[in-house]
């Protein structure tokens, strides 16, 4: 386009702003000219890229013209015409996506356009309209249910979702859809909520076809997670698999690779979500030993990889990048202490290396690792192995790069502990004079707040304290809060009172007599200090010496400063009234009524009219300070960002619930799913036998076994492959999608573990093994919910089923003779009131039993028999529920009424409250279903 | 790897090219480029690529006379980015054909192109190199096509 290149030549020419301007002007006049009157296509094309072109030079106040022209644009079926047009909205909505009203303008404007152009048939234009929806509709709000447009944003993310998972489109179109997907589901976290996308949109993490859906697909998901943290643990195996492909085989497609290195980005991003996933679930993530495994060696391998050699900026720069992230996420993998020393000596070689960019991130990694040690004794032991090579570390602080020494300093910050702050306050302090003025406020903070918190004797902090503010520096403005907080330490140490005025009365004579340089901070506390507590020490230091000592350096020091002075002038005049200098105050005080100074004008003034108006008794001493905040926190740097991560839940699910939510995180409403069709056929079966099919179908069939050892259980599924017989199909993409357990998260009454993970890919069968221990009483309504997903052929399919985690499991038969089984039934009346420990259930049955099955099923639950009869049926049995912290004794008595066989009487006693019911109608549900 | 801006400027201090990834008032992007034109161009040679700058971290990279410039998010894997940005280059590379501060000036939008195609909403969308220079090369047709369209017309 001849006008658009003349018009950026003609810019280019411009000497100055104003002639730029005066440039800008005038075409902005001819557009609009132009637009008037009518344009052909060529024209249109050529007015909104100039209109661009001076968007983007920061006129962006002249422009309110062009929406229409644009929405021409966009009609046109051409893609560079489409592209001009989205390119001028995207440009638009940059600038203006904070204002809500804009943005909701436009949206409706464009929206069947944007609609018909994802519809569209040339993929040319399907990409364009996802690439405008995933790089410009990121904004900052959420949409809100029953706003103008909301229908269509709804139908907007349909059909963005119908596009990721189409099995279809191409690849192309698949990655850019997934980003767009992404930044409108943070937009309408809702829609996850009405729909059952979840399952799906983690599958695409074990996309085998193309690693560039992996790439993309890793931001998808940990929004996802974050929003659902329930499905963290489906998506390890995923991630640690396609780790194992990328670091421990080496090997990615030929296309991915950069230089030699297969795929760094899509390693990074795995672990970046793994890391997440850890960060998430507060360090209490569940992995299965197979995978843990697998993760270890994964970083075990990187650390490895990066002791070789290797050839090429690029290639050394991803190799550490790798080493980088897979370390931060070591501290989370329960590695062992010597892989940890093993990690932290590698790091610390690297601290001497050329290569700037090294030195800083190994700084880094090195914050981190600490920071994450989750317990206070290994992260002792890496701080000390780090304090040990203090003076490697120390030589960096004298680094050529500021970015450095800062880093150094968050480094140090966090390697302090109670063994080592002495010394390393010490270095800093010596440090400082050197110090780049850029970065003092920083490092006196952080000697500020590490000699508060380590500090183990009051006269060391108040001595080091005088130490740092006695050094002179150019930007004290910066530091008044060190010197403030020394103050509201102060006050409420009665103790410190004495010996801290003792101490800076001798440091500023010794100052002053010496002729040195004071600092204005160091003033301003003594000021305070003088003021406040000089009478107490006035044995010492006669008043006189005081007040000359201050008078001294008033000429010397900064406005403020001075009217500090002024201050403990007054005070002075309040202890002492009768003392020779008095007159001095009054004549300073006069002096300064001339200071131009408004500050010091007022004070004096002030100060002078309750002198002379002999109304000095209205000075009070200063209450004790109260607010326990330490403002300097608030200062300190980054060290903490660094170390909590980037878990921003709050921020993604600001728009879920906005009523307040007494449990916090925990109470985030549950997700009920609903069980698969014949779930419950399995569920009893558990309940009653331990071992048998747990579900089936034409694709699956799952069998379990349980072993029972007191309070421990151990459950072994298998599956198996229904389909391969019918259609030679395997199971795909196996996935536990989650273990939801129903119990109190709180004090849980049972602790889940899973062992080992099905295989992704069954093509016979494959097993799932967990166990279980039972802590305390299992209530009925705790059951676990397993969900699985697979796929098989083409088809996505989901179970969900209900896994019976029973207190009866844990009963254990015991001996008992008739008598004591006597005395135990009528002694637990006596123990439990109210008839709580019993429980008495009427069950009518479909099937008639006689007393053999009765007595099989009894002790096949875990009851000793302790009385049978033939005739009639009556049967007492006996045994003891185990849990971890306690034990209670278990009393049947199985009674068949009226209709022999049929109807029962089922009388079950239990030396714990309540457990007798529990018991009774698991029983009761397993009578019901037949057995 | 969240990529907040990418920055072109030229060793004179001239902003070449931009790209924001985050919602950006037109005040905040100039106060930015401006601070971190004087801040990276006050830097030595021998100095870290990386400068912490507000809540983020800057990446920066010389090639002749062009500094490109990104910003990301503080527990962003700072060697990554600065790999994003030699592949950036690279692919410029090939698809001007040996590239120079003038072409990025006057062939603007196939630079905004390239980086289309290597990120999308501040990430890697692809890091084959092959990929996205079909995708550019399938630009330059259509683009050829419509020049044509135009001539006929």
């Amino acid at each position: 386009m001849k006008g658009l290149t003349q018009f950026i030549v003609d810019i280019r020419n411009t000497h100055d702003q104003q002639e730029e301007k005066k440039r800008i002007n005038v075409e902005v006049n001819n557009i609009q000219l132009k637009f008037n009157s009518g344009l052909n296509d060529y024209q249109r094309r050529k007015y909104i890229s100039k209109i661009v072109y001076i968007y983007l030079l920061g006129y962006d106040h002249l422009i309110e013209f062009g929406t229409k022209e644009c929405l021409q644009l966009l009609m046109n079926n051409k893609v560079p015409e489409k592209q001009l047009g989205y390119l001028y909205l995207s440009v638009m909505i940059q600038n203006k996506g904070d204002n809500e009203q804009y943005v909701n303008e436009i949206f409706g404007l464009t929206f069947n356009q944007l609609k018909n152009d994802l519809n569209n048939k040339n993929e040319d234009i399907n990409t364009i309209a996802i690439q405008f929806i995933s790089n410009n509709l990121i904004l900052d709000y959420k949409f809100q249910q029953g706003s103008p447009n909301s229908n269509d944003f709804i139908e907007l993310i349909e059909t963005l979702y119908s596009m990721v998972i189409s099995p279809v489109n191409s690849i192309l179109i698949k990655k850019k859809a997934i980003v767009g997907l992404k930044n409108l589901i943070l937009m309408y976290p809702q829609i996850l909520d009405d729909n059952n996308w979840i399952p799906r949109l983690l599958n695409l993490i074990d996309n085998n076809q193309d690693l560039s859906i992996i790439l993309n697909s890793t931001k998808l998901i940990e929004i996802l997670i974050t929003l659902k943290p329930n499905y963290i643990y489906s998506i390890i195996p995923s991630i640690t698999k396609n780790l194992n492909d990328l670091i421990i085989e080496n090997t990615c497609p030929k296309e991915f690779y950069y230089y030699l290195i297969p795929s760094p980005w899509l390693i990074i991003k795995l672990f970046k979500l793994l890391e997440h996933c850890f960060l998430l679930s507060n360090n209490q993530l569940m992995i299965d030993d197979a995978n843990l495994n697998n993760l270890r060696q994964i970083v075990a391998k990187t650390i490895q990889m990066s002791s070789k050699p290797i050839k090429g900026l690029p290639n050394r720069n991803s190799q550490n990048s790798i080493l980088f992230q897979a370390v931060s996420i070591a501290v989370f993998l329960q590695a062992s202490d010597e892989a940890i020393t093993g990690a932290i000596n590698a790091l610390i070689d690297l601290l001497v290396t050329h290569d700037t960019n090294t030195r800083y991130l190994s700084l880094d990694v090195l914050i981190k690792l600490i920071g994450r040690s989750n317990n206070s004794s290994s992260s002792n032991n890496s701080s000390n192995l780090i304090y040990s090579n203090l003076k490697t570390i120390l030589g960096l602080l004298n680094d050529r790069d500021i970015s450095i020494k800062r880093k150094t300093l968050d480094l140090i910050y966090i390697i302090t502990n109670e063994e080592n702050y002495q010394n390393i306050i010490n270095k800093l302090i010596d440090y400082y004079p050197q110090c780049d003025i850029q970065l003092k406020s920083e490092l006196s903070i952080k000697i500020a707040v590490l000699s508060e918190n380590f500090a183990q004797d009051s006269n060391w902090y108040v001595n080091i304290m005088i130490k740092l503010i006695s050094i002179p520096t150019t930007n004290e403005i910066l530091n008044n809060e060190i010197w403030e907080r020394i103050c509201q330490i102060l006050i409420n140490n009665h103790d410190l009172h004495k010996s801290t005025t003792k101490l800076i009365i001798s440091k500023l004579a010794k100052l002053i007599k010496g002729g040195e340089a004071i600092s204005n901070n160091l003033i301003k506390l003594s000021s305070f200090i003088i003021g406040e507590f000089g009478p107490l020490v006035k044995e010492d230091y006669s008043p006189a010496s005081q007040f000359n000592l201050l008078f001294e350096c008033y000429s010397k020091v900064n406005l403020i400063s001075r009217s500090m002075i002024l201050s403990s002038f007054m005070k002075m005049l309040v202890n002492y009234p009768d003392e020779d200098f008095v007159p001095n105050i009054v004549d300073l005080f006069e002096l300064e009524l001339y200071s131009l100074d408004l500050e010091i004008q007022t004070r004096a003034n002030e100060y002078l009219k309750l002198f002379t108006t002999n109304n000095l008794h209205l000075h009070k001493p200063l209450p004790p300070f109260e607010s326990t905040e330490n403002h300097l926190l608030s200062r300190i740097g980054n060290v903490d960002k660094i170390v909590s991560g980037f878990v921003n839940k709050k921020k993604i699910q600001q728009s879920k619930s906005t009523d307040d939510d007494p449990f916090g995180d925990e109470a985030v409403p549950e997700e009920t799913y609903p069980l698969s069709p014949n779930w419950y056929n399995g569920y009893v079966r558990m309940l009653n036998f331990n071992a048998g099919i747990f579900f089936e179908n034409q694709l699956v069939k799952i069998t379990y076994k349980i072993t029972r050892d007191g309070f421990n259980l151990s459950y072994k599924f298998t599956i198996i492959n229904n389909s391969y017989k019918v259609s030679k199909n395997n199971l795909t993409n196996f996935k536990v999608l989650d273990l939801k357990s129903l119990t109190n998260s709180v004090n849980p009454s049972y602790l889940m573990n899973i062992h080992s993970l099905p295989e992704q890919l069954i093509t016979d069968k494959s097993t799932l093994e967990m166990s279980v221990k039972i802590r305390s009483v299992v209530e009925i309504e705790e059951p676990t919910i397993i969900s699985l997903t697979f796929n098989v052929g083409g088809s996505f399919n989901q179970l969900n089923l209900k896994i019976p985690i029973n207190l009866i499991k844990t009963l254990s038969p015991t001996g008992l003779k008739m008598d004591e089984f006597k005395n135990r039934w009528m002694q637990i009346n006596q123990l439990l009131p109210n008839n709580t420990g019993e429980h008495i259930i009427n069950t009518n049955t479909s099937i008639r039993y006689n007393s053999s099955n009765i007595i099989r099923l009894l002790q096949r639950l875990g009851f000793s028999i302790v009385y049978e009869n033939t005739e009639g049926i009556l049967i007492l049995g006996a045994g003891i529920i185990q849990c971890q912290n306690s034990k209670y004794g278990c009393l049947v008595s199985v009674k068949s009424s009226q209709d022999i066989g049929k109807q029962f009487e089922i009388i079950i006693k239990c030396t714990g409250g309540g457990v007798s019911q529990i018991i009774a109608s698991t029983i009761d549900e397993i009578f019901q279903s037949g057995f | 790897m969240s990529i907040k801006f990418l920055i072109l400027i030229s060793r004179q201090g001239k902003v070449r090219l931009t790209k924001w990834y985050t919602t950006t008032t037109q005040k905040t992007k100039s106060k930015i480029t401006k601070d971190l034109t004087t801040l990276i161009l006050s830097r030595r040679a021998k100095m870290c690529n990386i400068v912490e700058y507000q809540d983020m971290k800057i990446i920066y990279r010389r090639y002749a006379s062009l500094f490109f410039v990104i910003g990301i998010d503080n527990d962003d894997n700072e060697l990554m980015g600065l790999e994003i940005i030699h592949r950036y280059v690279e692919q410029m590379d090939k698809a001007y054909g040996k590239v120079s501060e003038l072409d990025i000036i006057f062939g603007f939008e196939k630079a905004y192109y390239v980086l289309d195609e290597l990120l999308l909403d501040g990430k890697v969308q692809e890091s084959s190199k092959k990929e996205v220079l079909k995708r550019v090369l399938n630009q330059d047709d259509l683009e050829g096509s419509e020049e044509f369209d135009v001539l006929i017309n």
